[in-house]
């Protein structure tokens, strides 16, 4: 079994979010303590409950398929990392999807 | 000074009778906030040109005669997480702190339509995750009852600005309390409404099936009108509900017939002792209007809170994630390759809270503990809402304190995140269940406000609004102001 | 030396051409300045919300029903977390555990003849992603920084998974081909390939003959022509058996082919593969549909492209490249069936073949679809009914054709000023024939002396003499008719 400590660390990564060891160490006793908590949970009997992940069951409005653009330009407001029309990033190495 | 402190009902009745003046009232506050904000530090971003605007376009229209609407001409506050075209909305992040709302949430459409003046955006804990506002990256918020003390959180500033009389409504958010909690130790009235009873499009999402907008006011009169602007399925969310408004024409009926559920867990032996006594006191009130009030117990109240800190950051993880550096955050450009740009933004724009839960949310999803911790989490939540929803099929409302605690100083629960985290145990369960809650003050300690929690079932907000209206009849803790602001 | 089977399965994403994106209003369409085809939810701005196209689950209900799959009258959307600039919200809305479609199945045709069935495991709807345009070299590796258009985000996509059902590199050919057809043939999706509205991923394992357990598969992604599916496929299927062959092991990983060299590369390994993180998407409810709805659209359906063909092989004495043209291309399906609807007494197996044949050639020349060219069903049916009635030749309709298909005139009109119509009356023939008899009496005697090929060329005369309207079969008759009669 992985140590918590290992995942944790990988966990950041996987948010990605860099930073300082110093600051990984104190997340990861914070969080471990955290964590701990939970155990509680499986004190409560869930057996034969759903997972259903909706607060009250109820159907989707769906939308009709009308074009409509209300919005404007809404890049224009927030202009800081466009060259142009796009917008820019630094080199990415390796692929997304 | 007293005008500062009246109910935004009486204000709008005013402007309506002729008495006051919009533009000279929004004069006198943004007077008062130049005095009061260097010691409360409610706002963020205030807007003094566009609400005397706002206000002398109202006030040709009430010298004309012209009808209005029942809250036209009150001054409004605003959480920073609630898009407003045009302005900064920060959401208390350093990540935002260059971002401006292209567009209208729909409840900001909703309360400039009514003629709503929003006088500014308050401060809140960063990106709503915290109880004290002390997560904020901007400054502390401070109690207006007590500088030395937190207002709340996450809507610090906007308790404290309606607490202060430097706004008389505001507009918090509450995923797990935040409405509620601050308004709690402000001696406010706090509401969160049922989930899907208000629109959250434009509210910068921390937990998508907890979150929702509010009213945060002196009285539950305003309140409950202010619900009634801000309430309505909206199109542009897809969990808005398609329910009538909330029947409010009939919340000064008395109480009798009405029953009560109170938590037994309410005297359990980590709610401070004041704080029972004044709930007793409380009960004794509604109980004098005709209410019974019987004690129950609510066995999954336990596990409320880690229920909600796997749910609430596994959701806000996934929320989070669209700030990224690349398109309207702040961005470290010393980056040389776009991992390392957004790792590297990401690191710095987020505080530790923030990161601490957006840390916490990703490993409760990630393979090989999803079905431990988020699953689990998910069934727990519903048996919580079961006993809560078997609850109200005899009871009209459940009844309990909205904190175990009075507000507390800077820094004393800074060490231990837990520690901060229990003191949501009260308000956490009508997120879980999505039902509406109510928190008006009902007491004080060493003169920081208590508050008291009343819950009913779904879409049922007119019966807490009905009996927190009937308290404040026969009662007046809504009516005492902050001496130290008031002098 | 082991002899391996090789294992596919495909999964492919179309666009679906519904007018709106997935989960906004913004127009579902290809083209503009970057970035312009933007709003609050396609670009991720915070407070967004997704709000679900009620035509795109139409769409995918049709597909369903077009792939024999059962429809699922719940299903759920979920989030695919994962960072990448071209995924503004950091996470894509799909569907993870509870799709739309289950269960389905189409027959593909195999290369020696004969079908196969091919089962789909599921069809779900998710929304697209961006574009990223690199800068400073031709892809990726080596570039400096890269452009970021988010216009394509949250496009309605369906993804169509596949057992792993096929075996060869001609068979993924096929079923991708059979696929993209049907989508076209049903209306759900534009089909062209260059603009990528339909895209694969292919998963290749290797076994040796007759075993059952699977061997270590790899994906190879954004295959986007018939041609590349089958290369590429083939590549990795030769390079599997190397390594193997070498003692060696597959590596479960991801591959990119390259058109240029006919080869896979890594694009990564299983190790740095994402833990997606999936979970339900608290912004929407779960998809309810009804089975009333579901037998709405089933109504909708047409036949089913090879069904259709072989119909219009059986029904109008069609062979089986007319028939494909027919059902190739919607545009042209359209405009025939409608023709069909109009034809009044007009054979269709006449109107297929010119339609088949020289219409869609002028049309091509002109650059235009059988829809916006300027040939309408009317003048296509008049010009038919000449054509049933021998009042013109093949060979004037042949020049009609273009003008019609440019100009937008009417046979009669072409008629008119071209003049007169075909003579097939003989009286009318006859001064014609007798004309060419006597200027060209030598060719006379070479028909008589057996050269009955000759008379083409009198015929041919006839013909110059006669404008072109002379009937050509009857001059000829009416040529060695004459011609036994010196």
């Amino acid at each position: 079994m992985t140590s918590p400590n290992i995942e944790l660390s990988r966990t950041i990564a996987l948010a990605h979010l860099e930073v300082s060891s110093d600051e990984s160490d104190q997340y990861i006793a914070q969080l471990k303590n955290i964590l701990s908590h939970m155990e509680q949970l499986n004190t409560c009997d869930t057996t034969n409950i759903e997972t259903t992940p909706y607060v009250y069951q109820s159907e989707m409005t769906l939308r009709p398929d009308e074009i409509s653009q209300p919005f404007g330009d809404v890049k224009a407001a927030n202009p800081q990392h466009l060259e142009g029309p796009y917008f820019v990033v630094p080199q990415i190495l390796g692929e997304g999807e | 000074m007293r005008d500062l402190f009246s109910s935004a009902t009486q204000l709008a009745q005013q402007f309506r009778a002729g008495t006051k003046k919009v533009g000279d009232v929004i004069q006198q506050l943004f007077t008062h906030i130049d005095q009061t904000e260097p010691k409360v530090q409610s706002y963020l971003h205030l807007f003094k040109e566009a609400a005397l605007e706002k206000a002398s376009e109202l006030d040709e229209k009430f010298k004309k005669g012209d009808p209005l609407p029942p809250l036209a001409g009150v001054p409004i506050s605003i959480k920073d997480n609630l898009m407003m075209t045009g302005t900064p909305t920060t959401c208390g992040s350093q990540f935002l702190k260059d971002f401006v709302s292209p567009y209208d949430a729909t409840v900001i459409t909703k309360i400039l339509n009514h003629g709503l003046i929003p006088i500014g955006k308050t401060n809140m804990d960063e990106f709503a995750m915290g109880s004290s506002t002390e997560n904020s990256s901007y400054q502390n918020t401070k109690n207006p009852w007590n500088l030395n003390k937190v207002p709340g959180g996450s809507s610090g500033g906007s308790a404290a600005s309606v607490a202060a009389g430097e706004a008389w409504l505001s507009l918090g958010s509450d995923t797990g309390g935040s409405i509620r909690q601050p308004a709690a130790f402000c001696g406010l009235v706090g509401l969160k409404p049922s989930y899907g009873r208000v629109s959250r499009f434009g509210l910068v999402a921390f937990a998508s099936s907890l979150d929702q907008i509010g009213p945060i006011t002196r009285t539950v009169e305003d309140a409950a009108l202010l619900l009634s602007v801000i309430a309505g399925h909206d199109a542009n969310d897809a969990t808005s509900a398609n329910q009538a408004l909330p029947n409010i024409t009939e919340i000064n009926r008395p109480l009798t017939g009405k029953k009560i559920a109170v938590l037994a867990e309410s005297f359990d032996k980590v709610i401070d002792p004041d704080i029972q006594a004044a709930f007793s006191a409380a009960c004794e009130i509604l109980k004098s209007d005709g209410a019974t009030l019987e004690t129950v117990t609510l066995p999954a109240l336990k596990y409320v809170v880690p229920t909600y800190y796997i749910l609430a950051p596994a959701e806000a993880s996934a929320n989070l994630a669209r700030f990224d550096g690349v398109r309207y955050t702040t961005r470290d450009e010393s980056a040389t390759t776009l991992q390392s740009m957004i790792k590297k933004s990401r690191g710095q724009g987020f505080g530790p809270e923030v990161k601490r839960r957006i840390i916490l949310g990703t490993y409760v999803l990630s393979s090989g503990y999803y079905d431990a911790y988020y699953a689990k989490a998910q069934k727990v939540r519903n048996v919580l809402t079961a006993e809560m929803i078997a609850l109200f099929e005899k009871y009209d409302a459940i009844l309990c304190p909205t904190t175990p605690n009075v507000s507390f100083g800077f820094g004393e629960k800074s060490s231990d995140p837990w520690q901060m985290y229990i003191e949501d145990m009260l308000t956490i369960p009508a997120n879980l269940a999505g039902i509406p809650a109510l928190s008006i003050p009902c007491g004080q300690k060493n003169g920081l406000p208590i508050g008291l929690q009343l819950m009913s079932k779904h879409f049922a907000e007119s019966t807490i609004l009905n009996m927190g209206h009937r308290y404040q009849q026969l009662s007046d803790w809504h009516l005492k102001t902050p001496e130290g602001i008031t002098s | 030396m082991t002899l391996y089977e090789t294992v596919i399965g495909l999964e492919v994403h179309a666009q679906l051409n519904t007018k709106t994106k997935l989960f906004c209003s913004c127009p579902n369409t290809f083209g503009q300045e970057p970035n312009q085809n933007t709003c609050p939810r396609c670009l991720g701005l915070p407070g967004a919300l997704p709000v679900l196209n009620e035509a795109a689950v139409q769409k995918a209900i049709l597909t369903g029903l077009a792939l024999n799959c059962d429809i699922q009258l719940r299903s759920v959307f979920s989030r695919k977390n994962y960072f990448y600039p071209d995924l503004p919200k950091g996470y894509q809305i799909s569907q993870f555990d509870l799709p739309i479609c289950l269960n389905g199945w189409i027959d593909i045709p195999l290369p020696e003849g004969g079908t196969k069935r091919i089962r789909i495991t599921r069809i779900h709807l998710e929304e697209d992603a961006g574009k990223l345009v690199h800068q400073g070299a031709e892809a990726i590796a080596g570039s400096t920084h890269s452009f970021v258009d988010l216009n394509r985000t949250s496009v309605p996509l369906i993804e169509i998974v596949s057992e792993p059902d096929l075996s060869s590199p001609q068979e993924a050919r096929a079923y991708f081909e059979t696929l993209h057809l049907i989508l076209k043939h049903i209306g759900v999706c534009d089909g062209n390939l260059e603009e990528g509205s339909v895209r694969a991923d292919a998963n290749t394992s290797l076994r040796p003959v007759g075993a059952a357990a699977f061997g270590t598969r790899t994906e190879i992604k954004n295959l986007n022509s018939f041609r590349s599916i089958e290369r590429a496929i083939q590549s990795e299927i030769n390079r599997q058996t190397e390594v193997l062959n070498a003692g060696g092991k597959i590596v479960q990983q991801t591959r990119n082919y390259h058109d240029l060299t006919q080869t896979t590369t890594v694009l990564r390994d299983k190790e740095e593969s994402h833990d997606y993180r999936y979970f339900p998407e608290p912004d929407l409810k779960p998809l309810l549909v009804t089975e009333a709805w579901i037998n709405e659209i089933k109504k909708q359906l047409p036949l089913l492209p090879e069904a259709q063909k072989d119909i219009y092989k059986r029904d109008y004495e069609l062979n089986d490249s007319e028939a494909k043209v027919l059902i190739q291309d919607p545009d042209i399906h359209h405009f025939f069936q409608t023709a069909l609807e109009k034809a009044g007494s007009v054979s269709p197996k006449l109107m297929a073949k010119w339609i088949v044949g020289d219409i869609n050639a002028a049309i091509k020349i002109e650059n235009e679809t059988f829809q916006s060219s300027k040939l309408s069903i009317p003048n296509f049916l008049a010009l038919m009914s000449l054509i049933e009635a021998e009042k013109i030749s093949g060979k004037m309709a042949k020049e009609f054709i273009p003008e019609m298909v440019k100009t937008g005139k009417s046979p009669h009109d072409l008629l008119a000023t071209i003049g007169g119509q075909q003579i097939s009356n003989t009286d009318e023939l006859d001064p014609f024939i007798q004309q060419v008899l006597s200027e060209n009496p030598d060719v006379i005697e070479k028909i008589k002396a057996g050269k009955t090929q000759s008379a083409n060329f009198l015929m041919g005369q006839v013909m110059k003499l006669s404008g072109g309207r002379a009937k050509p079969d009857l001059v000829l008759a009416l040529i060695l008719k004459a011609i036994q009669n010196i």
